[in-house]
């Protein structure tokens, strides 16, 4: 490709902003980096792309860059964080009982998965993110992650499971709240 | 409800919940368009971000994109008005109205210390939560600027830009006229004072933030890169006070004692001199009350007061003139500047 070309085919990176920033700030929350933090991840995440952007070359979609981006960010950021405020948040969830599951409210959902992911294995957190919160095909997670689509396969698998036992956990003990 | 719908729900809701607000969209494009501004490197890949055609000065190109994505929201008032309004309240911030640690807070950047990740994960921050006074919870806000201007020039300083529609490209010519008070040319000249101000404002707000996360190593590095780049600058004390603070978190303790005397001696009646003596450095002598040392002590408090106040009004000339760029003679008025 001619280099006029290249240059051509690069999107503006107000455009990238726009399309993907809902995207990164929600990739960010899902891999654990602390509330108090998101912000600065999720601005390392495009301050990297504004940094690449012009040498992109297209060999993957720009959804799978960017997320690629906002992977590597994530893990620099939980490493030593580890999510101290939302291991008290943790708690204090752990320690409420959860409303009728019929209305459970966006935020309360929200919370129970974060809470979920943040007790699941990171390798299969990384994988339950990408292919069932941002709807990412296994070849191109197989590729942020660098690892074997059956890796991947098998990680998701065993994911689901975990979400599910967590949901029929959840769900029994709403139950046990009804009753009551 | 079934297991099975039960999964869907709480997923869709998760995928709902989880992403950001309007709000958090536009603290964050606002917060990223300073520190795109405010990096050495701020318009090294500008040619993604101007959309003009031709070329065009890199820092002023990575501003105006951003900036021209502002238009027709009200961030587009909130972003110039910051910038604007900014300089102001960030100078009292650290300056006159100095009441501690109080300016807005500012994204914490790894341009400095902080190791670089694997290949694409540019950048690490390692915090906790350490906050140094009640202004650490406060919602982020953005780090002053003055201006555009503020980009200090980059080895490339002229790229070719893309192409983009003739509108979106003269509403970045606007943005970069009302954002840059002295003509296009600016960018590409030297550092001025103001924006030497501005740059040295963001990166003593993002060591501190470092700091209130627990990243002293981030945040020594930013105050050292501030040695190497405002030797002289504007913010010396709170820049010192910052290094005692980080060699604290960073247990060390010998060195923090030893700037901790020093910046002791030099400013005995600084509002950060408790906070040092409360912090590892505790050792450090308070200051004797002999005549030598008040003297001293006047003197450096006289000359940092006198360059802070003209570093102040500076700052309110520069207002002024946007606020009439902008608003005409309402919003100068309203600032209170004399015609």
């Amino acid at each position: 490709m001619a280099p006029d070309q290249a240059r051509a085919s690069v999107p503006e990176f107000t455009e990238v902003f726009r399309q993907h920033f809902d995207f990164v700030w929600r990739t960010i929350r899902s891999l654990g980096v602390a509330d108090a933090l998101v912000d600065d991840a999720v601005q390392e995440v495009f301050i990297c792309v504004h940094r690449r952007l012009p040498d992109f070359e297209r060999r993957s979609a720009l959804k799978t860059w960017i997320y690629s981006i906002a992977y590597h960010t994530a893990q620099n950021f939980r490493r030593s964080a580890r999510r101290r405020e939302a291991s008290e948040l943790d708690d204090e969830m752990m320690s409420r009982e959860p409303g009728p599951s019929e209305h459970v409210a966006g935020a309360e959902a929200g919370r129970f998965v974060l809470q979920f992911l943040d007790r699941l294995p990171r390798e299969r957190r990384d994988v339950f993110v990408l292919c069932v919160l941002e709807e990412l095909a296994a070849p191109d997670v197989a590729e942020i992650l660098q690892i074997k689509l059956n890796t991947v396969y098998s990680r998701l698998r065993l994911a689901r499971v975990d979400f599910r036992t967590a949901l029929e956990r959840f769900k029994k003990s709403d139950r046990r709240v009804e009753a009551t | 409800m079934n297991v099975d719908e039960l999964e869907r729900q709480f997923i869709r809701a998760a995928q709902h919940e989880l992403g950001p607000s309007a709000a958090d969209r536009e603290r964050n494009q606002v917060a990223l368009l300073d520190r795109l501004a405010a990096e050495p490197w701020g318009g090294a890949s500008g040619g993604a971000l101007g959309a003009g055609k031709g070329t065009r000065s890199i820092g002023a190109g990575a501003l105006a994109g951003i900036v021209g994505s502002m238009r027709g929201s009200r961030l587009g008032i909130l972003g110039v008005g910051l910038i604007v309004g900014a300089v102001v309240g960030g100078v009292f911030g650290f300056g006159l109205g100095r009441s501690g640690w109080n300016a807005p807070p500012a994204p914490v950047t790894d341009a400095v210390a902080a190791p670089r990740a694997a290949p694409s994960g540019e950048s690490t921050a390692e915090p906790a939560s350490m906050p140094l006074e009640a202004g650490s919870g406060e919602p982020d806000a953005v780090v002053p600027h003055l201006a555009p201007a503020a980009v200090e020039p980059s080895p490339s300083l002229e790229v070719p830009t893309s192409s983009g529609s003739a509108d979106a490209d003269a509403a970045r010519r606007r943005s970069v006229a009302n954002a840059k008070p002295h003509g296009p040319r600016r960018a590409v000249t030297p550092a001025q004072p103001e924006s030497s101000l501005a740059i040295e404002l963001a990166m003593l707000q993002r060591a501190r933030r470092a700091l209130n996360a627990d990243n002293g190593r981030l945040a020594l590095g930013i105050v050292q890169e501030l040695d190497e780049r405002f030797p002289n600058g504007v913010l010396v004390e709170e820049r010192s006070a910052t290094r005692i603070l980080s060699l604290c978190q960073l247990e060390r303790v010998a060195e923090a004692k030893q700037s901790a005397r020093a910046f002791l001696e030099r400013y005995p009646t600084s509002v950060y001199a408790e906070r040092v003596r409360q912090s590892c450095a505790a050792a450090a002598p308070r200051p004797s009350h002999g005549r030598a040392v008040r003297r001293s002590a006047r003197r450096a408090s006289g000359q940092l007061e006198g360059a802070r106040h003209r570093e102040l009004a500076r700052a309110r000339r520069l207002d002024c003139r946007l606020r009439g760029q902008r608003l005409g003679g309402r919003g100068r008025a309203a600032a209170g500047c004399s015609e």
